[in-house]
């Protein structure tokens, strides 16, 4: 009876497992392949799902054999063995090492190596580079070649997250602005960090590969069908290491050139931005808006910020403080340093190297002014842009 | 309760000195038994302080959406039930099992060196403090909490960022090193120093081997893990650049020397069981054990080979390729030693008159719950796929299986088969079948949904997650909150035992039970062959 | 399968119990809780100094207690291959803990620093050759072998053969040579430590700190932890020593000066060659 019990309980469970192995297009194996990285993965994954599940099956059905009939109420004499006695039980005791070599080094060793060596090839034929930037909690993407430079971060809204609105569709896997690559290109992947390691996958491309801070790290797509896709950051990153997404919208040649064409005349209209003089109205409605996005994962809604991890705006001394000197540089260590240089060491990065000349002027505006903060003064994008 | 039991029992034995009595006796002592008692009773302590963190964790991660848990605490609790789990827990209970059993299956008046003995376990009660103590320093404001960066803190400029907590598991880790290091040569020299005559190596049970190779490993590793966190010391208050780049160090260094310690680590945590697990099945099979010499060289190989295999663990790290290779094939070559245990496992129920209590449903539960962790551990380090295994919950789902379903299985096992011998009373069968069937279904369906949504993609360590996931989250988090339930009806069976409920159990305890430990009366008296017996 | 038989050899001695090792590990923790807190500037001196003073005291009247029970003659063959073993285990711990520092150096040279050099997006006009304080590091004159650190590893193969000349002293019952041996070792030892503290004032002249990359944490970590072990060597030399002027050892029982004599080659004369060759020297 209860070798029954065990069987049917082991069977219930591996059924689920045979079920993953089976079908690649089933919501709980690896999502669809659409790279060729990815489909080689899942092919060796597959395979060896299935070689695993015989080599259980018929391992528990020798232990579930002896457990039906070796049982001292069926009457069974113990036999008193200790070890191989004829030539047929050493060849059943060899069997284990003959097929464990031949699986390991043979039949996954083999595809397991030219797998690495085209995962690792991130150079050949390359026809386009793409550089990853990871920092508390968000990437930042940049086209070289294009002079293409932006941040994106998590979208889904603090209210989804604790459960005051109801969650979207793409509830924690949405950004604000989604990675664009053509299809049908090897993009040659540059990762680096500017703080911690993160680590940038994407289970549509099986792709997996840590940003380490100070070093370069690669690898490459070939996306081979347009689409959005979706994956998280790998790597525990510090509190919200939940909350930064990476969304890849992968689309046709003449599409990528019309959005690369775009976002090059938005990023001159930035820049023009930066020259003019703004109202102080608008600083502080962009400044909200950039608060919402960036800041408010660490110093919390009002500005409260955490007590002991991290600090609270209101009423802090440093945004309360001066943060120029006579001559109109900054002072160290003042407000404006702290957001553009950062605290080295801490969570709080040089955003300097992620923003814009405008957000950064917003910003700081914003929160010398928010909060119960009444400083009344306000930073105009160009004395950011002259203070790079 | 258990500790009082013994003291009534043993004391007409007594007869050469007084001992402190009260709780002068724990504090001073330096008696293997009472030293493993204390032991297990701190790992049991620790396991279900562990359990019921993890447990916060799963109520959390039932839905989408953070209900009662911010993600700072989330990780900090993650964190703290790996520091537990594994430190405070695993290895303090085998320890505790190697201090009881080991001289008297060996033939020993105790451990070689008491005193030391003494020293390794009281060092463990304060380095749990310190684990603990940052985490309620942050409900009055003082410190972030503990560390947070999950118990093999890996991303180790995410270590050097973090604030108090980070140094308090420095320190405690160097605790803990002394007090394996302490376990790890007092096993060595007891085996190597106090067998009795005619007790040859060969002829020890296996678990004396396994744990002679769990010191060796030990030896080994836990060294290099106190040099590790100490470098990180030094890094982050001393000015050093051993991870940091700008100075000429590597984040990457942490992670190998780290994994140098962390995947030895894991077969610390499983020879033990491995070695008490031939001995329940030969007693319930009434036959020999099959393979004994081949066992022993599977510990020493798997010792051996699995010192030299860390790397696996940092796949997607970025190494160069041929370092993935090595890597790659050298942990395959781990698979072999394993299926040779295996296979003498089932051989040596094979043709038995096999009988079903409870401690060998434990081990024929363990058999397959460990079958299952080696397959699915095959396929990880796979170059060719690791990047959908990597940092996802599928490798979370899949050490369980070894840890939850490899030692700690086999320690339940052991408990039920040893607790007749330590208490003198037989437990509840019907409760122990019970705890087992219930332990078995449950943990499954705790962590097999943990490999399905790793296998869709989700990382380790989220605090939330995407929608389409929360069936497959919600059957694991019920499954993990009966899981932990069905615990309590193993505290209760041991404590029912230890207090004397039960029928009196004999010397020999279970039919087929051989070895010196089943020559002694039930309990043991307080103090076992202070003359050697003569073993033949 | 087996039978109590009454042997005439007297049973393993089971030393009484013992509260040292608990003053021992009380006084740890509150040595450990105070030197976080002071780390984090939450003040913690006080805890040290009374964890210091614990552990002064357990760590003395455990060994009092057990250099009494070996005067008393509790100890025999059997007991004292015991200390032998556990103290050979002991001294291959410290081996490996070295070996950690070794190989993290190797690391740094072979790997890290040459990789940081071909990172030339994110380093530009980084060579990556060692000696080196990495990309963002602080210029300096690396250390030159031949003077004193030669020296200083000279006066360690010269304190190894002192105390190997007094273990064979005891062994064969010569007292006189045995106490001259360990009073050489002593005073080597004392010079090493004076030389060692002038070198690293030789360092900060330099320019090699201890922030100073890669090259000045691996200076003075690999030295640092030298330096501790062998003002351990020191202390234990000195209370063997002092032992010795009380009339202890024999020929039969001298475990006390076997164990300093190993732990002195191994964990003070090995590290201290290998720091000189692979990284001063290489």
């Amino acid at each position: 009876m209860k070798g029954k019990n065990i069987s049917r309980i082991i069977w219930m469970v591996l059924t689920l497992f045979n079920m993953a192995a089976a079908r690649a297009d089933w919501a709980f194996n690896f999502q669809t392949p659409v790279t060729p990285l990815a489909e080689d993965t899942l092919h060796v994954h597959n395979q060896f799902f299935v070689i695993i599940i015989i080599l259980f099956f018929v391992t528990l059905g020798i232990l579930i054999y002896s457990i039906i009939n070796h049982r001292k109420s069926k009457g069974q004499q113990p036999a008193t063995f200790t070890g191989p006695t004829n030539r047929l039980q050493w060849m059943l005791v060899l069997s284990p090492f003959v097929l464990l070599f031949i699986l390991d080094y043979v039949v996954m060793g083999i595809p397991a190596y030219h797998a690495a060596a085209s995962m690792e090839d991130t150079k050949t034929d390359a026809d386009m580079v793409l550089k990853v930037t990871s920092s508390q909690w968000k990437w930042q993407y940049e086209y070289p070649a294009e002079g293409i430079k932006f941040v994106s971060a998590l979208k889904t809204t603090q209210d989804q997250i604790h459960g005051k609105t109801p969650k979207g569709e793409n509830y924690l896997l949405e950004v604000d602005n989604p990675l664009v690559l053509p299809v049908n290109k090897k993009v040659r992947i540059l990762l680096m960090s500017s703080d911690v390691m993160h680590s940038w996958g994407v289970p549509a491309f099986g792709v997996k590969r840590a940003t380490v801070p100070g070093f370069l790290r690669e690898t490459w797509v070939k996306i081979e069908k347009p689409g959005t896709y979706r994956g998280q950051c790998a790597q525990i990153c510090g509190k919200d290491h939940a909350f930064m997404p990476i969304v890849v919208e992968a689309v046709s040649e003449e599409k990528y050139k019309e959005w690369v064409a775009q976002k090059k005349a938005e990023s001159a209209a930035a820049s023009a931005s930066a020259d003019k003089t703004w109202a102080r109205e608008d600083l502080m409605k962009h400044g909200q808006e950039i608060y919402e996005k960036i800041c408010i994962g660490c110093h919390q809604p009002g500005g409260k910020g955490i007590p002991g991890t991290f600090p609270a705006l209101a009423g802090s001394k440093l945004v309360n403080g001066p943060f120029l000197d006579k001559n109109g540089r900054l002072i160290k260590d003042g407000h404006l340093d702290r957001v553009m240089n950062g605290k080295p060491g801490t969570a709080m990065q040089a955003f300097k190297n992620t923003l814009s000349d405008t957000d950064i002027a917003a910003i700081v505006t914003y929160e010398r002014n928010s909060f119960g903060n009444s400083m009344g003064d306000m930073v105009q994008p160009s004395q950011v842009k002259a203070l790079r | 309760m258990t500790t009082a039991t013994t003291a009534t029992a043993s004391h007409e034995h007594d007869a050469h000195h007084g001992h402190p009595t009260g709780i002068m006796r724990w504090l001073k002592s330096t008696n293997h038994k009472d030293i493993g008692l204390m032991y297990m009773i701190f790992g049991t302590t620790m396991f279900f302080a562990g359990g019921l963190l993890i447990l916060l964790v799963r109520a959390e991660l039932f839905m989408p959406g953070l209900q009662f848990l911010n993600p700072s605490i989330y990780n900090q609790l993650v964190t703290l039930h790996g520091l537990i789990m594994v430190f405070a827990f695993i290895m303090p209970l085998t320890t505790g099992f190697n201090n009881y059993l080991i001289p008297m299956m060996i033939g020993a008046s105790d451990m070689a060196l008491p005193r030391l003995n003494n020293w390794g376990f009281w060092i463990l009660p304060p380095a749990a403090i310190l684990l603990l103590i940052p985490f309620f320093l942050q409900f009055f404001g003082i410190g972030d909490g503990a560390a947070s960066n999950a118990w093999t803190m890996d991303n180790v400029a995410l270590d050097l960022q973090s604030g108090i907590g980070m140094d308090f598991t420095i320190v405690v880790v160097h605790l803990l090193g002394i007090s394996s290091i302490t376990g790890a040569i007092n096993v060595i020299v007891t085996i190597f120093n106090m067998r009795a005559p005619g007790m040859t190596l060969w002829k020890m049970p296996l678990f004396c081997w396994a744990w002679l190779v769990t010191s060796f490993m030990l030896l080994a590793v836990i060294p290099v893990l106190g040099a590790v966190v100490t470098m990180l010391l030094t890094d982050r208050h001393f000015g050093t650049h051993f991870f940091i780049a700008s100075g000429g160090g590597d984040p990457l260094l942490f992670q190998h020397l780290l994994w140098f310690f962390g995947h030895p680590e894991v077969y610390i945590v499983l020879l033990p069981a491995w070695g008490i697990l031939p001995t329940i099945l030969s007693t319930f099979a009434r036959k020999p054990v099959y393979g004994y010499k081949a066992q022993v060289y599977s510990f020493w190989a798997i010792g051996i080979l699995g010192s030299f295999v860390w790397a696996h663990h940092m796949l997607s790290s970025g190494m160069p390729l041929a370092g993935e290779l090595y890597f790659m094939y050298a942990t395959m070559s781990v698979s072999i030693p394993t299926a040779v245990m295996i296979f003498c496992w089932i051989a040596t129920v094979w043709r038995g008159s096999m009988t079903f209590e409870t401690p060998m449903l434990f081990a024929l539960g363990m058999i397959v719950m460990f079958g299952i962790a080696g397959l699915t551990g095959l396929v990880i380090p796979d170059i060719a796929a690791y990047a959908q295994y990597h940092n996802t919950m599928y490798v979370v789902g899949h050490f369980h299986y070894p840890f939850f379903g490899g030692a700690v299985l086999g320690f339940m096992g052991a408990t039920y088969f040893y607790l007749p011998k330590m208490t003198g009373h037989m437990y509840d069968e019907k409760l122990g079948k019970l705890h087992f069937w219930l332990t078995i279904i449950f943990f499954n369906f705790t962590f097999t949904p943990m490999m399905m949504v790793g296998l869709a993609g989700v990382p380790r360590h989220l605090a939330d997650y995407a929608l389409k996931y929360t069936e497959y989250q919600m059957l694991s988090s019920v499954s993990a909150i009966l899981l932990g339930a069905t615990q309590l009806i193993f505290l209760y069976n041991i404590i029912k035992t230890a207090r004397g409920n039960g029928e009196k159990a004999t010397a020999q305890v279970w039919e087929g039970a051989q070895g010196l430990e089943f020559t002694l009366p039930s309990p043991p008296p307080y103090h076992t062959f202070t003359t050697p017996p003569e073993v033949k | 399968m087996t039978t109590e038989t009454q042997s005439a050899t007297p049973p393993y001695f089971v030393p009484n119990p013992s509260l040292y090792p608990n003053v021992i590990n009380w006084g740890l923790f509150l040595l450990a809780l105070g030197f976080v807190l002071k780390l984090n500037a939450l003040g913690g001196v006080l805890l040290m100094l009374a964890g210091t003073v614990l552990l002064l005291y357990g760590s003395l009247a455990w060994v009092g207690d057990v250099v009494c029970e070996n005067e008393s003659g509790l100890y025999r063959k059997w007991e004292d291959r015991s200390f032998r073993v556990g103290m050979g285990y002991f001294i291959g711990a410290e081996l490996v803990f070295f070996m950690a520092f070794i190989l993290a150096l190797m690391y740094l040279r072979v790997f890290s620093i040459p990789a940081l050099g071909t990172m030339s997006d994110l380093w530009p006009g980084f060579a990556g050759t060692w000696p080196s304080s990495g990309p963002g590091g602080k210029p300096f004159t690396p250390m030159h072998a031949w003077g004193a650190p030669a020296v200083n590893t000279l006066l360690l193969l010269l304190s190894a053969a002192s105390i190997t000349w007094s273990r064979t002293g005891i062994a064969n019952s010569n007292r006189g040579q045995m106490g001259v041996g360990i009073l050489i070792t002593l005073l080597l030892g004392v010079a090493f430590i004076v030389s060692q503290f002038m070198e690293y004032g030789h360092a900060s002249e330099l320019g090699v700190m201890i922030s100073t990359g890669a090259y000045g944490a691996m200076f003075y970590m690999l030295t640092g932890f030298h330096s501790l072990h062998l003002l351990a060597g020191l202390i234990l030399l000195a209370a063997v020593l002092l032992r010795s002027f009380m009339g202890h050892f024999n020929s039969e029982h001298y475990f006390g000066i076997e164990a300093v004599a190993w732990y002195w080659n191994f964990v003070v004369v090995v590290p201290g060659l290998l720091v000189f060759i692979y990284f001063y020297w290489l």
